[in-house]
């Protein structure tokens, strides 16, 4: 377990993860799902709506015990950083004190302002989480997650229900914040560009009870791939995996 | 109290105009109920205002005022402190709930005459009998409000705090609490107006100084002069304290809310 720890290697095996449903029965969520991800490797959940990846994530956050399983986090008492699908500030807390306060005690004096100039919220320190655009929030939820330094950052769909500019520029920062820092990152998405884009390896899931149907190490360096190069990845992956990656 | 700009400060004046007005219809239908039943049954608000200036004067009415708000005081930050950390345990686990609630519902409903008598039976006609009898009163309500807020907390600020690992104490100060302030406002509030009156019943029945003890004296002359006299002053020490504390504290606590103007 020392030695897992030690290699920086995420691992996650789920054997098993049951929802009891509404009317009573047991839902399979999950059933053999295993997979990691090398220290500072950007992986990318793939799978259909629904299929349970935002459970998996639950269940490596240590949110969700209830399933029988292992996951091996990067370090020993690794610190995670992550962005939920939704903000999830305080409200009632200043943008900086929504990234201060989650940090160790030890660290609560560290100077902000170069994370806080990265993510160009420099002039948002002081106002509420209510005075800011969706994608503003997002990026206080990235400076709050990055602010802790973390072994591991786990993004889940951190780009959905943005303008397409706006998801472009929060994508352009997460993937250089995470190249700058070495960081291992998990993101869950359901937009393949984005994954083709953003990571270097793929790992795709079947629909519920979801496992993993496939990896995939995308070689090309991050920051050159054209649209070209992505739109033939995206069709051979459509190809080979219909039930999770769609033509269109 | 800070000054919140030009904008909003004619709106201020126009609600306080209101406050104004409210209070001066107050004195005139008291002054004709006065006129219609005869002095001895309703004094005026004059006869009343004059009792006030004397006893004042003679030190008696502020003696007893501050008997009685301290008593207020001391039971009121006893049951919001023991309501609240009642009602959050309820409101965070089932099996507490499960087994405190009918105990709950029991304290809800026993009259406070009941708690009171029982309490300077129990442990004698003292100071502290006195002000945990009144706040035994009010900690069932603190506590049933507070559970319903804690009901209400978000799980997915708590599941944040989970991730980042912020301490107990923490949790509690930015996560827990800011969410329960608008339960907190409201059992503050109608806390204030329980425990005003049960300590004067405490007062009457077993004390030798408040606000309660001296309407209990006057009660035995028929001396409606100084009843109202008492309850008035006391009504009105409540009055400052809503505006001038409750209510401010109150606007601090949501200042992060955008504000429809």
């Amino acid at each position: 377990m020392l030695l897992a720890g030690a290699s920086g290697t995420l691992e996650v095996r789920i054997d098993e993860k049951r929802f009891r449903s509404a009317e009573g029965g047991a839902v399979t969520a999950v059933a053999g799902l295993d997979f990691s991800v090398p220290a500072g490797d950007f992986a990318c959940l793939i799978g259909p709506s629904g299929c349970g990846k935002s459970t998996t994530l639950r269940i490596l956050l240590g949110l969700d015990r209830d399933f029988s399983g292992h996951v091996t986090l990067p370090a020993a008492g690794a610190r995670t950083g992550v962005m939920f699908q939704e903000p999830r500030l305080l409200p009632w807390r200043t943008v900086e004190d929504n990234v201060r306060l989650m940090l160790p005690p030890a660290r609560r004096g560290t100077d902000l302002g170069p994370l806080f100039a990265e993510l160009d919220l420099a002039e948002a320190r002081t106002r509420f989480p209510q005075e800011l655009s969706l994608g503003m929030e997002r990026r206080v939820a990235l400076a709050r997650a990055l602010a802790v330094e973390p072994d591991l950052l786990v993004l889940d769909e951190p780009l959905v229900s943005l303008d397409d500019m706006t998801a472009a520029r929060l994508r352009r920062l997460i993937a250089a914040a995470a190249a700058v820092r070495g960081v291992t990152v998990l993101m869950v998405t359901h937009n393949v560009r984005e994954a083709l884009e953003m990571a270097d390896r793929l790992i795709l899931l079947a629909p519920r009870p979801t496992r993993v149907i496939g990896e995939e190490r995308l070689d090309r360096r991050r920051g050159d791939r054209p649209p070209v190069w992505i739109d033939s990845i995206r069709a051979d992956l459509a190809r080979r995996y219909p039930g999770t990656i769609s033509e269109d | 109290m800070a000054p919140d700009g030009a904008g909003r400060s004619r709106g201020a004046l126009n609600r306080s105009g209101l406050r104004v007005l409210s209070l001066v219809v107050f004195l005139l239908v008291w002054e004709a109920i006065a006129l219609l039943a005869g002095r001895a049954t309703m004094p005026s608000p004059l006869e009343v205002g004059r009792f006030i200036v004397a006893e004042t004067a003679a030190g008696e009415l502020l003696r007893h005022l501050a008997y009685t708000l301290a008593r207020v005081a001391a039971a009121f930050v006893i049951a919001m402190a023991i309501g609240t950390a009642i009602g959050i345990a309820m409101g965070r686990s089932q099996l507490i709930d499960l087994f405190g609630d009918s105990w709950l519902i029991v304290l809800l409903n026993t009259p406070a005459l009941v708690i009171t008598v029982l309490a300077y039976v129990w442990f004698g006609l003292n100071e502290a009998a006195a002000i945990g009898a009144v706040a035994l009163n009010k900690i069932p309500n603190v506590a049933v409000t507070m559970r319903e807020g804690t009901r209400a907390l978000d799980p997915k600020l708590d599941e944040v705090a989970e991730v980042y690992r912020m301490s107990a104490l923490d949790r509690l100060r930015h996560v827990v609490l800011p969410q329960l302030g608008s339960y907190l406002a409201a059992s503050a509030r109608s806390g204030l107006a329980l425990i005003w009156k049960v300590v004067l019943l405490v007062e009457l029945l077993g004390r030798s100084n408040g606000v309660g003890y001296a309407i209990h004296l006057h009660f035995q002359n028929f001396d409606v002069t100084a009843i109202l006299g008492y309850s008035v002053a006391f009504a009105t020490v409540m009055l400052v304290i809503e505006y001038a504390l409750v209510q401010p504290v109150e606007r601090h606590a949501s200042r992060w809310r955008i504000r429809h103007a």
